[in-house]
């Protein structure tokens, strides 16, 4: 590991022109137990910014909500945290 | 992603799925339908099956950048997401098989986990579908003529869709009336 690298990992969302708004919003209130807003703000972000960081933390947890997105059709990947 | 606007005119297809009055949902729709919705989840269970074909890679992204964490997660992952997608596909089949059919009409009750299963099942033949037609993003899912040589993709696209939309507000709906039961009765 190099020194700007972390034991931290994200889970982002791709943008994916084929799924649909409400069923994101959905997933993530589901998935990721947040609320209708930030659901909708997350979808947004994605809509407009091509990606979003939906969560934040160690390998294995990260690896539990991509599966989970990806079970439901998102296309989640998995980025080390550099600072 | 796809934000609907406006639903297509005639409301014919898609609005399928209902709520009662007690939360329940149910599915009712022409069996024309409901017997091309369970070929198109037939088509995509024989997808799965055959491997590598490339039409399923949209369904399993890469998810790492690095090969070897890559390789770890598909090979921890991979027939996991599979076997979900095809019991999820199976869950379509079979609900469809076993329904009432009455006057035309294919008619049955859904729990929250069979509508899920039917959700994803949706959303991942849509992926499937929509890649095949070239969807960018912004496209309304309409319904195609006949003699437009694009039709078969378009209309399976626009089936998916409206039927995904419609039975996601339903579900919703379904809930929200099942939670205010639940809290109104203690």
């Amino acid at each position: 590991m190099s020194e700007a690298e972390t034991d931290q990992w994200e889970v982002r969302v791709k943008n994916g022109p084929i799924n649909l708004f409400d069923w994101v919003r959905n997933v993530f209130m589901e998935i990721l137990g947040c609320d209708a807003e930030s659901a909708l703000a997350m979808a947004k972000q994605i809509h407009t910014e091509g990606e979003t960081v939906v969560w934040t933390g160690a390998r294995a947890e990260c690896e539990e909500r991509a599966y989970s997105l990806q079970d439901h059709g998102l296309h989640a990947v998995i980025v080390r945290v550099v600072t | 992603m796809t934000p609907l606007k406006g639903k297509p005119k005639p409301l014919i297809f898609g609005r399928n799925f209902r709520v009662a009055s007690d939360g329940g949902l149910s599915f009712r729709m022409p069996d024309g339908e409901s017997s091309h919705l369970r070929d198109l989840g037939t088509w995509f269970l024989r997808i799965l099956d055959e491997e590598e074909d490339p039409r399923t890679r949209i369904l399993f992204p890469t998810t790492y950048e690095e090969p070897d964490l890559e390789a770890a997660y598909v090979s921890g992952n991979r027939e996991r997401l599979i076997s979900g997608k095809r019991q999820n596909a199976a869950a379509l089949i079979d609900a469809i098989s076993e329904a009432t059919r009455r006057k035309g009409l294919t008619v049955g009750s859904l729990d929250d986990k069979s509508a899920v299963a039917w959700l994803k099942s949706f959303n991942d033949m849509r992926l499937i579908v929509g890649s095949d037609i070239g969807i960018q993003g912004g496209e309304k899912p309409e319904f195609r003529s006949h003699d437009d040589p694009e039709n078969a993709g378009w209309n399976n696209y626009a089936l998916l869709t409206w039927c995904q939309d419609f039975l996601l507000h339903a579900l919703e709906e379904s809930r929200a009336r099942t939670k205010h039961i639940e809290s109104r009765d203690g």
